[in-house]
């Protein structure tokens, strides 16, 4: 009970009762004290008076012989001092009685036994208090010796209600001072202990709140005692988190936003192998969703046994582990995936994996390699026939009139094809290398395309192909003019190569968007549609034989594709094989 | 200078196919040239050559094909191989040896050392014959 009571009412009633018991002390001795004092007082009246009584009576010759006139003085002493008097003879016998009539005085009984008697005839002073069974009160008895006792015994006696009157006012007194102060000292206690704890409330508050995560609370104290030494260390504990827990949240912020702005994709695993958290260049690679995956063990989050063999390697062999890994599902793609263990306190706690997507990067590189390969291949083919030809004529095929003349024949053709290849790859390696810088100018396209058809005139005529131009008069565009003259030149050339003879090749126009989309058409042997994706990729040809008879070095598109892009433009084609081929592209009009 | 040898030329160029082709016949060789891969491999399936002069990259069947199936032909376990590629890494050599090729000219190859690869199959291939008739 009293260990639920709180720390308020304890203190209160600690003082209360400290309080009590020192006045209830107080008032006990009190009391007693005024008890004994009031009655040997009443006890000291009460011995003066019977001895002045006792004087009288012995003054008073033969009076004692006298009972008439020893009981009228009885009785009118009595009436002064308010008391019984009763004289006792030697004997016994009762003389006199104030409160007796003198009639009845023998129906007495003896009264030589009362013990105050019996001292009184000893010749002191006797003294009790006793209930009075004549007049059924407390009554104080007081006896003096007559005459030294030759006399009898004077005896007096009080009723102790008048005393007893008296204690019970002081008593009254006391006690509704006890009261009075006791109430007091309880409103009081009640009021210190309400300042005392009043703070210790405001710590414990406080503290529930720390307890809770809220560190930006406060105690107000203004003392300087215990308590407030208290608050005060616990406000500067609270500062103290408070400043660590938002330099944490900073740092984590920086940390978030290097995660989630990182092209490099991150997975970052605790030691079962469970995903704690990924970025989003993950969730793109994996085709997953982040709250998804986190919390889940990675084969369940990532589905890539290969990665997740990589991480438990690296945590079991704390080590940093490096590797390309090749992504089937969703996309096919080639990653380097870098898992590196973390480590608290010696022991792997985890692990960080980085995934790089390296597909473009490897695609770059065969791209490059492949290119590379396909030059030098490009550029010994037509070195071999010369250098072999050469080699023929010097063993002796000079002599061989009815050959030599083709081998020179063959010789120059390939010489030619070499330098026409070299200006292309040049021309490519020029316009791919970004610097390029358009000569940007107003023309008119059909003047442009009548000039490239003029060039192609005589070549059209053998293979007796009709080469027209439907492009409005009026249309202008503005570009370099030298680049897409090769535009024309490059598909121009390719339709009249590739067209059968007495074929024809159009050029027209239609509006696209704000572009013009341009076309030219052919009437040949058209492309076969798996050649149809691959047609603009360099060195790329549908019949390779074919195209170096003809003189193509396989680059012609690809030139074509770049110019236009570099215009912001788009190529394209459609095509039927034994129908023909229709190349289009389109530039912006303005 | 008439050796007789029978030798198939697999090239898709036609002027190197025909330089190939004129030194051979110079040197007394039967040629015959195939410019598509497919094409030659049916041709070698019907007859057997002495010598194949074989290019790599080829329409149709491309040459280490052509070579690895010559390899597997009990038929041609006697006839040379010569292959003539612009390949001039090491291992596209080392691949060519694996499937069986016995020559590895690099374009562009000397005249000089096709002509000396041709003859030295050429007399091998006597000698064989002569082992062969005599034992």
């Amino acid at each position: 009970m009293i260990n639920k009571a709180t720390f308020r009412t304890k203190l209160t009633l600690s003082y209360f009762l400290l309080i009590f018991v020192s006045l209830g002390f107080v008032a006990f001795f009190l009391d007693k004290h005024l008890e004994q004092k009031s009655l040997s007082e009443i006890k000291s009246s009460l011995d003066n008076e019977a001895r002045l009584i006792e004087l009288q009576i012995v003054s008073s010759p033969g009076i004692l012989g006298e009972p008439a006139r020893l009981d009228r003085l009885c009785r009118n002493l009595a009436g002064a001092i308010e008391s019984r008097i009763t004289v006792i003879a030697p004997d016994g016998k009762v003389l006199a009685d104030s409160e007796v009539p003198f009639e009845r005085l023998a129906d007495l009984e003896n009264h030589g036994s009362r013990p105050e008697v019996l001292s009184a005839f000893k010749g002191g002073t006797g003294a009790e208090i006793r209930y009075s069974a004549t007049l059924r009160i407390d009554m104080l008895y007081l006896a003096v010796p007559i005459a030294e006792g030759k006399g009898g015994v004077l005896r007096l006696a009080l009723p102790l209600t008048s005393v007893q009157r008296v204690l019970l006012a002081v008593r009254k007194t006391i006690f509704a001072g006890l009261f009075f102060t006791l109430g007091l000292a309880f409103v009081l206690a009640s009021v210190l202990a309400k300042s005392l704890v009043g703070p210790i409330k405001r710590i414990i508050y406080a503290s529930s709140k720390f307890a809770e995560g809220d560190f930006s609370r406060r105690i107000f104290h203004n003392s300087n005692d215990e308590i407030g030494r208290l608050a005060a260390t616990l406000n500067k504990m609270a500062q103290d988190i408070e400043e660590k827990i938002r330099e944490i949240a900073t740092k984590n912020q920086h940390l978030e936003a290097i995660f989630n702005s990182m092209i490099e994709g991150v997975i970052v695993t605790d030691n079962q192998s469970r995903i704690i958290s990924i970025n989003s260049p993950i969730e793109a690679l994996f085709d997953i969703r982040r709250d998804a995956a986190e919390g889940k063990f990675f084969l369940e989050g990532i589905r890539n046994s290969e990665i997740s063999a990589l991480i438990d390697e690296a945590m079991n062999s704390a080590r940093f582990i490096s590797k390309e890994v090749v992504l089937i599902i969703p996309a096919q793609k080639i990653v380097q995936a870098n898992v590196s263990p973390i480590y608290e306190h010696d022991k792997v706690t985890g692990s960080v994996a980085i995934i790089h997507d390296i597909t473009e990067i490897r695609r770059l590189e065969t791209m490059r390699r492949d290119f590379v390969a396909n030059v030098s291949h490009e550029l010994k083919t037509p070195l071999t026939s010369i250098k072999g030809f050469v080699e023929t004529l010097l063993e002796g095929a000079l002599d061989d009139k009815a050959n030599s003349m083709d081998f020179l024949k063959i010789i120059k053709n390939h010489t030619d094809r070499l330098n026409v290849l070299i200006n292309d790859l040049l021309e490519l390696s020029h316009i791919e290398s970004k610097e390029i810088v358009l000569n940007r100018e107003r023309f008119k396209l059909s003047g442009l395309a009548e000039e490239v058809i003029a060039g192609f005139r005589s070549q059209a005529k053998k293979k007796g192909i009709s080469v027209t131009s439907d492009l409005p008069s009026d249309l202008e565009i503005c570009a370099d003019k030298v680049k897409i003259e090769q535009v024309f030149g490059n598909l121009i050339s390719n339709a009249i190569k590739y067209n059968k003879e007495g074929g024809f090749v159009r050029i027209s126009s239609e509006p696209f968007g704000d572009k013009i989309k341009i076309s030219v058409e052919d009437s040949g042997s058209g492309i076969p549609v798996k050649d149809l994706p691959r047609i603009f990729e360099r060195f790329y040809r549908v019949d390779k034989a074919r195209s170096r008879q003809l003189g193509g070095t396989g680059l012609g598109l690809s030139i074509v594709k770049h110019i236009v892009e570099l215009h912001a433009g788009s190529v394209g084609v459609e095509s039927a094989e034994g129908i023909g081929s229709k190349f289009f592209f389109t530039i912006p009009l303005t | 200078m008439f050796n007789g040898k029978r030798v198939i030329i697999v090239e898709d160029d036609r002027d190197i196919s025909g330089l190939i082709s004129y030194n051979l016949r110079k040197e007394g060789f039967l040629t015959e040239e195939f410019a598509d891969g497919g094409k030659a491999m049916n041709r070698i399936g019907e007859e057997i050559f002495d010598i194949v002069v074989l290019d790599i990259m080829l329409p149709g069947v491309d040459g280490f094909e052509i070579c690895r199936a010559i390899n597997d032909d009990p038929r041609y376990s006697r006839s040379f191989v010569i292959m003539v590629s612009a390949k001039c890494r090491e291992q596209d050599r080392l691949y060519a040896h694996l499937l069986g090729a016995d020559y590895y000219l690099t374009k562009p190859f000397d005249l000089a050392e096709l002509i000396s690869a041709a003859r030295e199959s050429s007399a091998l291939l006597d000698r064989e014959h002569l082992i062969k008739t005599s034992g």
